[in-house]
């Protein structure tokens, strides 16, 4: 194994491009003394790049790729419009791993908790400096193409909005994720957006459960209609226990909570 | 290779490091800093924890190379700080860890918390705290001690606290695996990946061509005798399958190799041909009885006749892990022709015994060194990795590191026993019990083990708290392919208080009647009616029912619980302490009890301070020369034994316990009926006999301490180590004023004990300094009777051992659609004998609930096909701060009726056998249905709601 700490992009693109594999805080590539990292693999630390921004600019949140989700879930900056994804940083795993687990890490990651908050909050992903931004849809579905870096995560603001997030673990730190919701609503297109992970392999919007509170008054029975809507909309794709009841129930559950919380 | 500086604590250093060394192992390997622990290896546990530029990470998941430039404080480096220094004086004053292995840990990600902000609340320290994962505590006393800390308050003065702890949380104390000889090799095992098969062949080339690789071994190149295990009750369990292979736990090869890296690749390329055999995974198909015990009383034909209704059902508790925060490990190497094994063990004479007849070497060529274990729960009774261990070193000819990897531990080592029993229950229409029928099975796994003394704990506490005028008991211990089964707190007493209570409970529901008062109805003899004060005290304190959140079910429920501490199984106990004063005039107490971390240890120089009317602790000393002394020549005479005087001990040992093992090992082959049959006959024969032969060795060594057995562990501890602390005490105060009469030359009665030596009552100012005094010794030695008391129906012995009665009560909410469950109150009420240190029972008390909350509700093995489907402390879900139950409330009744000094009694196991009952009652109340197996997780929780 191999170890590079490159401090400009081109460098990094050209490592990356060799067949290197980016590093950012590790904490899902190293567990287990680094065992499962193949003997011949150049590992690329990506801590040296400028990508630790946290900023608002020109009506987006942009984040940087390194930025630590211990940031995200105690910055100012993240205002209610974006609790969701506050939320989602705090509920991974426990302090030690959110003060070292960054935002690429776990964008690039199919299984990263804090792509149904972002699939909510309309992110796109900016890629090797750049040079190309996608929805963060097709990185959830393509994932990250080979050799690319990610740079930041650009969310759009609108002061309207509010969004919520909830994780279903069996343990309240370093619970491994069962399933996660999350929810926004805007004044401009009215209807609450949800998604969900947990269910399917990837995260997904439930567009039944939207469909079903769009144009009419979130009533509570309008909520119970799309909490269930929700629960059975998803193609179940997961092999490892819980079972496929429980986690309908859990997502239905979550949207039930998340309706509650971006109403009030 | 890599160059790598850091500053670590202050110094500039600079290393060499491969690029998978981890920022852990750079600290601790290499630069010897032995406060960043590794517990995980997966970023859970926290116990690697340290600051980086002054944010606190778990180094096990960091690389050196990313942490290179930048600072990294380490426990080591914080405690000189003024906050850590007053933090540690507020754990200390608590009594805030215990086995002490996670402190370090905790106190990094304390301080970082204190410095941020202060004053913080109690919810703002749990969330602070949630890296780091504690097993033994319970979180209770660490969460009050950092709020006290952040408050600026004094820290409350410590004059008993316990001194060990100092050490443990400033990092200094050395574990089994911070033992670092240099140049040392990786060893690793090759597990079985099936859980039953024929063993074709091995091929081990492959594995012997990985560069760096020193060793692959087989079974082929044991030099001795090719078995492990407890061996007590049947030698069935190789070191290394060589044929036949019978649980996923199994062993068939190690390797030794000069990187880690280079031993995993050797692992993966041996490759066994197998051919798979059918696997017994499953109670039902279990036919292979390994140990069976009976246990009659009156005729239950009668006992049913007179009820009213009989109430029937069957209940499980699944096997768990003990997940002791340290991983199972050990370090060994080699002095002169000596094999010295660094291990956690509470055995060590068993585990010096088994190696050297693998080694087939004397045992004088082989010494067992303890150092401080990072918890066992009864894990360590067994001799577990030792053999592999002692095998590669002496392979090798090198020092040998030998660590399992968290996941490992928790899918291919020793498990708590698997449970099922049936049972039938006969009640009158007011509540009083008739009659209880009881069909038990515990999941020994593959090989014996020690599960006959398991299973005579299920036998005999069958009926749990209660009395019942006919009773049939009938406990079996059967062989499976799943993984080998060992002792888990409380000895089968957790499994089988679960059963004794749901049973009880479904009778009081079916009845319609209160279940408080049907317990009070039919409890057995207690001593001053603890039982029924304890229900009555936590029905009292737990008062009106709280209100229920809105979508949320709330239930509540009791578990009263009556458990022995001692051996049950006709074995022989004893310990021995030694008080002495040395040249430098410091009082010091010896014993023969490694330190697991349930404040036996701590407890002992406080006894003997007290008793001997000292304020200064005296110095509490476990050498490994007196570990590995049995005869206990090298204590009483500070001379080691010769060989011909050993060879006589062990001969003696050996012959108490032989009969008894043959008698086993005979039975385990005839049908059930005969078998207890034959116990009854060789029960008494047996007991008699062994009774001479203790006799014979007591003349001869009459401070023997007997090898065969695990070093007085677990509750049983303080009260037997307790009251020979006493003992000492009374003879060298004895011994102390004799010698001063004469050097002042004053009558005895005129002489007193205090700080610094003998005075003269009438003339204070004449005195002899303990430095003076010295050297002076003197031994207590307490034996658990032996004999008398075997117990003729099943063998075992119910005899001078003690028990422990207690009542918890707790208050939870449930929501239906999650099964996500909220302890809402908690209520622990026992009988402690006497509260000789309330802060001790305390914390034991609330480890012990947190542990048995854990194991009901959090730790699910998912063991199926005798393979552990969950990865590690990620997916074994041991409780953390933001999950354990808070607030306990911890009464002590004090009944002055233990074994102990004063009365006192042993606890340490009450809390986690009460608290599983406990909350299956309260689920059973929140639910309308009762749960007939735990652990319940929280989907199948959410199947009774729907
Ligand atoms: C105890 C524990 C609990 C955890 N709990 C959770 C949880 O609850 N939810 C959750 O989602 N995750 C969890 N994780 C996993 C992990 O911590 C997070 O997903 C984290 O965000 C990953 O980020 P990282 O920077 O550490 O990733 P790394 O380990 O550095 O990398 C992860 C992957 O992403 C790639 N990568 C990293 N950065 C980039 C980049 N900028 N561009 C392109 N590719 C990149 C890497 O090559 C690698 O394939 C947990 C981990 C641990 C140890
Ligand atoms: S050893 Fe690092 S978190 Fe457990
Ligand atoms: S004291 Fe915390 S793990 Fe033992």
């Amino acid at each position: 194994m191999r170890y590079t700490r490159p401090s400009t992009l081109a460098e990094t693109l050209a490592d990356l491009g060799q067949g290197g594999m980016a590093l950012g805080g590790g904490t899902l590539l190293l567990p287990r003394d680094a065992a499962d990292v193949g003997a011949e693999q150049l590992l690329v630390d990506l801590q040296a790049l400028p990508l630790h921004d946290l900023i608002v600019d020109g009506g987006f949140l942009s984040i940087g790729a390194m930025v630590t989700l211990a940031r995200i879930a105690a910055s100012p900056l993240i205002s209610p419009a974006w609790k969701a994804l506050a939320q989602a940083a705090h509920a991974v795993g426990n302090p030690n791993v959110r003060r070292a687990a960054t935002i690429g890490g776990n964008v690039a990651w199919p299984g990263g908790d804090l792509h149904a908050a972002l699939l909510v909050l309309d992110a796109s992903v900016v890629c090797d400096g750049g040079a190309c931004e996608l929805p963060i849809r097709n990185i959830i579905e393509g994932g990250v193409r080979g050799g690319a870096l990610v740079t930041s995560i650009r969310l759009p603001q609108d002061d309207t909005r509010h969004s919520a997030y909830v994780k279903f673990a069996w343990r309240a730190a370093s619970g491994k994720t069962i399933v996660a919701v999350a929810a926004s609503t805007t004044a401009k297109n009215g209807a609450p957006r949800l998604a969900a992970a947990g269910v399917a392999a990837r995260a997904m919007r439930l567009p039944d459960a939207e469909a079903l509170l769009a144009g009419g008054p979130v009533t509570p029975e309008a909520v119970e209609d799309a909490a269930r809507a929700a629960g059975a909309e998803l193609p179940f794709e997961m092999a490892k226990p819980p079972g496929e009841k429980y986690r309908r129930r859990l997502v239905a559950e979550g949207v039930r909570r998340l309706l509650a919380a971006v109403r009030s | 290779m890599n160059n790598v500086r850091i500053a670590w604590n202050g110094h500039e250093v600079e290393r060499e490091v491969r690029t998978e060394t981890t920022l852990q192992q750079l600290l601790h390997d290499e630069l010897d800093d032995i406060s960043v622990k590794a517990g995980c290896g997966e970023g859970v546990c926290g116990s690697c924890t340290v600051l980086l530029d002054n944010e606190p990470v778990a180094s096990c998941i960091r690389l050196a190379l990313q942490a290179a430039g930048r600072a990294v404080t380490t426990a080591a480096g914080l405690v000189e700080l003024p906050d850590a220094a007053a933090l540690i004086e507020h754990l200390v004053a608590r009594e805030a860890f215990q086995c002490g292995y996670c402190a370090p840990g905790f106190l990094v990600s304390a301080v970082h918390a204190l410095n941020k902000r202060r004053p913080l609340s109690a919810d703002e320290v749990r969330i602070a705290l949630s890296g780091n994962i504690c097993r033994c505590t319970g979180y209770q006393q660490i969460v009050d001690a950092v709020v006290a800390a952040s408050s600026g308050e004094p820290p409350p003065p410590a004059i008993h606290a316990r001194q060990d702890l100092f050490a443990k949380i400033r990092g200094e104390a050395r574990y089994a695996t911070d033992v670092r000889p240099a140049d040392v090799l990786f060893g690793r095992i090759v597990w079985s990946d099936q859980s039953s098969a024929i063993l074709c062949g091995l091929d081990t080339s492959a594995a012997s061509a990985v560069p760096g690789v020193v060793a692959v071994l087989t079974a082929a190149d044991i030099p001795g005798v090719n078995i492990t295990g407890m061996q007590l009750f049947g030698s069935d369990h190789p070191l290394l399958c060589d044929e036949r292979v019978r649980s996923t736990g199994d062993a068939i090869a190690v390797v030794a190799a000069t990187s880690a890296a280079a031993a995993r690749e050797a692992v993966r390329r041996l490759r066994p041909t197998t051919a798979p055999l059918a696997a017994v995974h499953d109670f039902d198909s279990a036919g292979d009885i390994c140990s069976q015990f009976v246990k009659v009383r009156g005729d239950i034909a009668i006992g049913f006749a007179a009820a009213d209704e009989v109430i029937e059902d069957t209940y499980e508790m699944t096997a768990g892990d003990h997940a002791c925060m340290e991983r199972e490990a050990g370090f060994g190497w080699i002095e002169g022709d000596t094999i010295v094994l660094s291990v956690t063990t509470l055995t060590p004479h068993l585990v010096r015994g088994a190696v050297a007849r693998v080694l087939d070497l004397p045992e004088s060529r082989v010494r067992v060194e303890t150092p401080r274990m990072g918890g066992s729960f009864g894990k360590y009774l067994m001799p577990g990795l030792e053999g592999y261990l002692a095998l590669l070193v002496y392979a090798t000819r090198r020092p040998v590191r030998l660590v399992l990897d968290r996941d490992e531990s928790i899918a291919r080592s020793t498990k708590r026993h698997a449970f099922r029993a049936r049972y039938r229950l006969g009640v009158k229409r007011d509540g009083t019990f008739t009659a209880l029928d009881a069909e038990i099975l515990a999941d020994a796994g593959p090989y014996v083990g020690l599960t006959p003394t398991v299973v005579a704990v299920l036998a005999d506490e069958a009926a749990g708290a209660y009395d019942f005028p006919h009773l049939s008991v009938r406990a079996r211990g059967v062989l499976t392919n799943n993984l080998l089964a060992t002792a888990m707190r409380g000895f089968g007493s957790q499994q089988v208080a679960f059963g004794i209570e749901s049973i009880v409970e479904k009778a009081a529901r079916t009845l319609e009647l209160d279940p408080a008062e049907v317990r009070r109805r039919n409890f057995c003899r207690n001593p001053e009616n603890a039982l029924a004060e304890s229900v009555d005290e936590v029905v009292r304190r737990l008062g009106a029912r709280p209100a229920a959140a809105p979508g949320w079910l709330t239930g509540r429920g009791i578990g009263s619980i009556k458990a022995k501490y001692g051996y049950p199984y006709g074995l022989v106990d004893s310990t021995v302490v030694r008080l002495s004063v040395d040249d430098s005039g410091e009082l010091m107490v010896e014993a023969d009890i490694a330190d697991s971390g349930t404040g036996i240890i701590a407890a002992l120089p406080r006894l003997a301070a007290v008793h001997l009317g000292v304020q200064h602790l005296p110095r509490y000393l476990t050498s490994s020369a007196l570990l590995d002394d049995p005869s206990g020549i090298l204590l009483t005479r500070g001379i080691p034994p010769c060989t011909t005087s050993r060879w006589i001990f062990r001969t003696l040992e050996k012959m108490v316990i032989v009969p008894t093992a043959l008698a086993l090992s005979l039975a385990a082959h005839l049908r059930p009926r005969m078998l207890s049959f034959l116990l009854r006959v060789v029960a008494r024969p047996t007991d008699v006999y062994n009774a001479f032969v203790a006799t014979i060795k007591e003349r001869l060594f009459p401070a023997g301490v007997d090898s065969y057995l695990p070093r007085t562990s677990a509750s049983r501890g303080l009260a037997m180590a307790g009251r020979a602390v006493c003992s000492a005490a009374e003879r060298f105060r004895a011994a102390a004023i004799s010698r001063a009469a004469v050097a002042l030359d004053v009558p005895e009665s005129r002489l007193a004990i205090t700080n610094d030596g003998v005075y003269d009552t009438s003339a204070p100012h004449r005195r002899v300094s303990w430095k003076q005094l010295a050297p002076l010794a003197a031994i207590g030695r307490v034996a658990l009777r032996q004999g008398g008391l075997f117990e003729p129906a099943t063998g075992n012995q119910s005899g001078p051992v003690d028990h422990m009665f207690a009542t918890h009560g707790c208050d939870l909410a449930i929501h239906p659609e999650t099964g996500e469950v909220r302890i809402l109150r908690y209520v622990a009420c026992q009988d402690v004998g006497r509260a000789l240190d309330p802060e001790t029972v305390r914390g034991q008390i609330v480890g012990g609930v947190a542990m048995g909350v854990s194991q009901t509700l959090y730790e699910h093995l998912g063991q199926a096909g005798g393979k552990v489907n969950v990865v590690g402390l990620h997916e074994y879900h041991v409780v953390t701060t933001l999950d354990a139950p808070w607030g306990l409330e911890v009464i002590n009744l004090e009944t002055g009726s233990g074994f102990g000094p004063s009365g006192a009694k042993g606890v340490g196991e009450a809390g986690c056998v009460a608290a599983p009952p406990t909350l299956a009652n309260a689920l059973y109340d929140a639910l309308g249905r009762q749960m007939t197996h735990i652990s319940v997780s929280p989907e199948e929780l959410t199947e009774f709601t729907h």
